[in-house]
């Protein structure tokens, strides 16, 4: 059986960028199954570090303390902006909505002087071509639920309906959720993690 | 080969995090103080997938051991963080670049560097953290002695190149990753030997026969076809401990992995120092490049990040901008955050317009009045606390000032504790110069701010900023309370109009901005001392506490609608004709980008109901009518004194005495056959 299927994030991007028409509509229609509670989402979060152990990522597991929604998966790249070869440093991290039931991806980027990257510049920096109304609705700041600090989010409000339509039969959300997310700001997972969960599902049938 | 190459070397590239920043202001406020010793600090760098050739610090600096994350190796240095921006700019540079140059030459002859190896790896900071201001002044130098040149003997070659190269990798890996940063390869390839040694076991029995198969390997953090700067350090080592290799050729191996931990992008150069160095007499190189590559110090400034009210201003905005996303995306937040609000009153209704103006992104807030903050004040003047009560001396309108700033200490706010003059209140001639003075504050003011908000607890002291608001064409609104009712309005504009005038609708009845009445247009005596002849309950504003919230929160609503209408105070009011609405179903009110715009809202609590009057300017209107505007404008303050003696001069002035004779019979409303939409034309 295969479970992870990697063009998955490239249609997902229509529904990301909104092109199909009521979005409530869709949230009716694929609403099911697709949230996490908080054990699962440790669960799987934790499971997901193994597998970065296993192939030697450096996802890294947070972990504040053990309350409801303190933990949260870090990892941590430098990236090149096309626009000046300026080197930034971007710090992403995987972390629960209560609110929603689903990861949800926040990160911070800073230059090599410490200084932040504001909205404006992680806008040109990830996402140089999407209109600013768009934008609004995708990446955005948000206060960081377990830091409360003010980073950069990507919007929680269709997770669910994305991970039902291409995660329906996954058993890691939060793989699932990073290969589909993670490309919108740069993070690209490694094929080998679609290849080990597919490797363990088959020793598993 | 006949063209002589020499080898150069990537220069490193600070990489701070803001982590650094934030662990030194830290540091500095709570432990430093006026100290400016260096401190030890250490920092970082990765071999692993490396971009450009970094070397890197965080919060982790400051910890009394090397904490490297994983895939990087540690790096050994100091921070010197000066007290003033005099004594960074006037330190001597090349001396204390020659004092750590010096520490790292210690540190070799002693064989310390033999080992820790990290000891090779060397940087140091020169600071000055101007933590106001949070921005932090800054110069990393890579201290490192300036010995001769090294000739590159051949292109370099990639690991993957070499015959044995998979006997060089497994022997590399049995080495734990914290040892992989300095090492020695022993690779006999004819006697099939191949194994890592460490530079202590390598160096200090140093086997000249055996040296020949001597790789001398460093993790390297360059992504270039250079190494990194780091391995100047390690060759003056080298030479420095067996100085029998100057001259012969020498082999080095810098290690780089890539995303899946292999070795085959690992660099091999085959070099040679042809003259000895004269360690005694060392120059030292290493201060870093800024920006514009001059030599020169950097500035960070981390203000958007640090400082508290930088972080709050940006967390309100947010939540505002958060109504942009969907709701309302044409909301205009620049205007609000611009308009600068001036509130006569700074009590119940006070306190509560200044909180909502901030929770819109107001900025501005200046407040006017004359109170001190009373043990009966805080529990309904929400800006107030018992503290302040007892203080027994704190005037509400600076209070409520400081008190605003706590909340958001970016506004700007202002408080001045006056007495508002009102018709009907004579001044005594003691009183006179001070009043004089009062009424100059109030006009500068007042000619300062684009908002009045009237929340003063009389009807008579509304009365000079009416007429002032519209002698100085200013947007104006009104909030009155009864006990268990309020109102709510806007004053018509006095500004010239321009453009289009307002639209008919059908079944809708409109009057332009500018022929919108005030809160006196509706009124046929002037305000008297309604505090005169008055029990105790009937001169404090006794009401419902729920009230004045209600009342607050739509004065400031109906602001911030405004302020998005493009004609502002001179919008339009529409509102139903009931008497034609009982037959024809009423045409929708044309609405703004937040809703309809009313002229005012009555609303009372016994029922939970809202009614929406719109009035027309009352030509002989004691506060905004063209003759008292006239007189103030040609009389000044001569006139107001006037006013103040008795409110008769007035009505006299605008004929409202004989309006008052003349109508006495028709004051009196039926209730049934009262229309709010009065004044029809």
């Amino acid at each position: 059986m295969r479970i992870f299927r990697w063009p998955h994030w490239r249609r997902s991007h229509a529904i990301l960028n909104g092109e199909n028409a009521s979005p409530h509509l869709i949230i009716a229609q694929h609403n099911m199954n697709a949230t996490l509670t908080w054990p699962e989402f440790l669960s799987q979060a934790k499971q997901f570090l193994d597998i970065s152990q296993q192939l030697n990522d450096s996802w890294q597991l947070y972990k504040k303390d053990d309350e409801e929604p303190n933990s949260f998966l870090k990892y941590t790249q430098k990236i090149k902006c096309k626009a000046n070869d300026e080197l930034i440093n971007v710090e992403y991290h995987i972390v629960y909505s209560v609110s929603y039931q689903v990861p949800m991806l926040y990160f911070q980027a800073h230059r090599s002087d410490g200084r932040l990257l504001d909205l404006e510049a992680t806008w040109s920096v990830f996402m140089p071509d999407a209109s600013r109304t768009d934008l609004y609705e995708m990446l955005t700041q948000m206060e960081h639920p377990v830091l409360f600090r003010p980073f950069m989010a990507l919007h929680p409000c269709r997770t669910c309906e994305i991970l039902a339509q291409f995660g329906k039969q996954s058993r890691n959300l939060v793989l699932t959720f990073i290969s589909i997310y993670g490309p919108y700001v740069k993070l690209s997972l490694a094929n080998a993690y679609g290849l080990y969960i597919e490797e363990n599902e088959r020793s598993i049938d | 080969m006949s063209d002589k190459k020499i080898l150069q070397f990537a220069p490193f590239e600070s990489f701070v995090s803001p982590t650094f920043w934030h662990k030194l202001a830290e540091l500095k406020l709570d432990y430093d103080r006026l100290s400016d010793t260096a401190r030890s600090i250490f920092g970082h760098y990765t071999n692993r997938k490396a971009s450009g050739c970094l070397l890197e610090v965080d919060y982790s600096a400051y910890n009394s051991e090397a904490q490297p994350p994983k895939f990087s190796h540690a790096a050994v240095g100091h921070i010197y963080n000066k007290n003033t921006i005099e004594e960074f700019k006037t330190l001597d540079k090349t001396a204390l670049l020659a004092d750590e140059g010096r520490q790292l030459l210690a540190d070799m002859s002693s064989g310390r560097a033999l080992n820790d190896a990290s000891l090779l790896t060397r940087f140091f900071v020169l600071s000055f953290a101007d933590l106001k201001c949070h921005s932090y002044y800054y110069w990393f130098a890579f201290p490192c002695p300036l010995t001769p040149i090294l000739q590159l003997l051949n292109d370099p070659i990639k690991l993957k190149a070499l015959p044995n190269c998979d006997a060089c990798v497994d022997a590399i890996r049995t080495l734990p990753a914290e040892a992989q940063n300095f090492f020695v390869l022993y690779a006999d390839e004819g006697a099939n030997v191949c194994e890592a040694r460490s530079l202590s076991a390598a160096l200090s029995q140093f086997d000249e026969q055996q040296a020949e198969h001597y790789y001398y390997c460093f993790a390297d953090p360059s992504e270039y076809e250079n190494p990194a700067w780091l391995m100047r350090n390690y060759v003056a080592l080298l030479l420095q401990q067996c100085p029998t290799l100057v001259g012969k050729p020498l082999k080095f191996l810098g290690l780089r992995y890539d995303q899946q931990l292999q070795l085959d992008n690992s660099l091999i150069w085959h070099v040679s120092q042809a003259e000895a160095c004269n360690y005694a007499q060392l120059q030292f190189v290493g201060w870093e490049a800024n920006r514009n590559g001059k030599m020169g110090p950097r500035m960070a400034n981390m203000r958007d990040s640090m400082d508290p009210a930088k972080l709050a201003e940006n967390s309100i905005n947010l939540n505002l901008k958060l109504m942009k996303w969907r709701l309302v995306p044409d909301l205009n937040l620049n205007i609000l955050a611009e308009t600068k609000c001036l509130l006569f009153g700074a009590g119940t209704l006070g306190c509560a317009v200044a909180r909502n103006l901030l929770s819109w992104g107001f900025k501005h807030i200046t407040l006017l009045d004359s109170g001190k903050v009373g043990y009966s004040n805080p529990v309904r003047q929400s800006l107030y606390t018992h503290a302040d009560a007892v203080a027994g001396n704190r005037m509400k309108a600076s209070t409520a000032a400081a008190h605003l700033l706590e909340i958001n200490p970016s506004a700007v706010t202002k408080g001045y504790v006056l007495e508002i003059p009102m018709p009907g209140h004579t001044i005594g001639e003691a009183l006179r110069a001070q009043t004089t003075q009062h009424l100059q504050l109030i006009e500068q003011q007042l000619q300062a701010h684009d908002v009045i908000f009237l929340l003063t607890d009389s009807r008579e002291s509304r009365w000079l900023p009416t007429l002032l608001g519209a002698a100085h064409e200013k947007i104006v609104i009104n909030a009155a309370l009864g006990f268990d009712s309020y109102l709510v309005m806007r004053h018509g504009g006095t500004r010239e109009p321009v453009g289009d005038s307002p639209k008919d609708i059908a079944g809708l009845k409109c009057i332009a901005g500018q022929q919108l009445g005030c809160y006196f247009c509706n009124d046929v005596t002037a305000p008297g001392n309604s505090l005169k002849d008055r029990t105790l309950d009937q001169q404090c504003t006794v009401t419902r506490p729920g009230v004045s919230n209600i009342a607050a929160s739509y004065a400031v609503e109906l602001l911030v609608a405004l302020l998005q209408h493009p004609q502002r105070e001179l919008a339009p009011a529409y509102y139903a004709n009931s008497r034609a609405g009982q037959h024809l179903e009423t045409p929708q009110l044309p609405e703004g980008l937040l809703g309809i715009l009313p002229h005012s809202i009555r609303g009372m609590l016994c029922n939970y109901e809202n009614i929406l009057p719109a009035t027309q300017k009352f030509a002989q209107c004691i506060a905004c009518s063209q003759r008292v505007l006239a007189a103030y404008r040609s009389e000044g303050h001569e006139f107001l004194f006037k006013t103040f003696e008795t409110a008769k001069y007035l009505e006299d002035l605008t004929g409202i005495s004989e309006f008052k004779r003349l109508n006495s019979e028709i004051i009196e409303f039926d209730d049934d056959q009262f229309d709010m939409s009065e004044n029809e034309d």
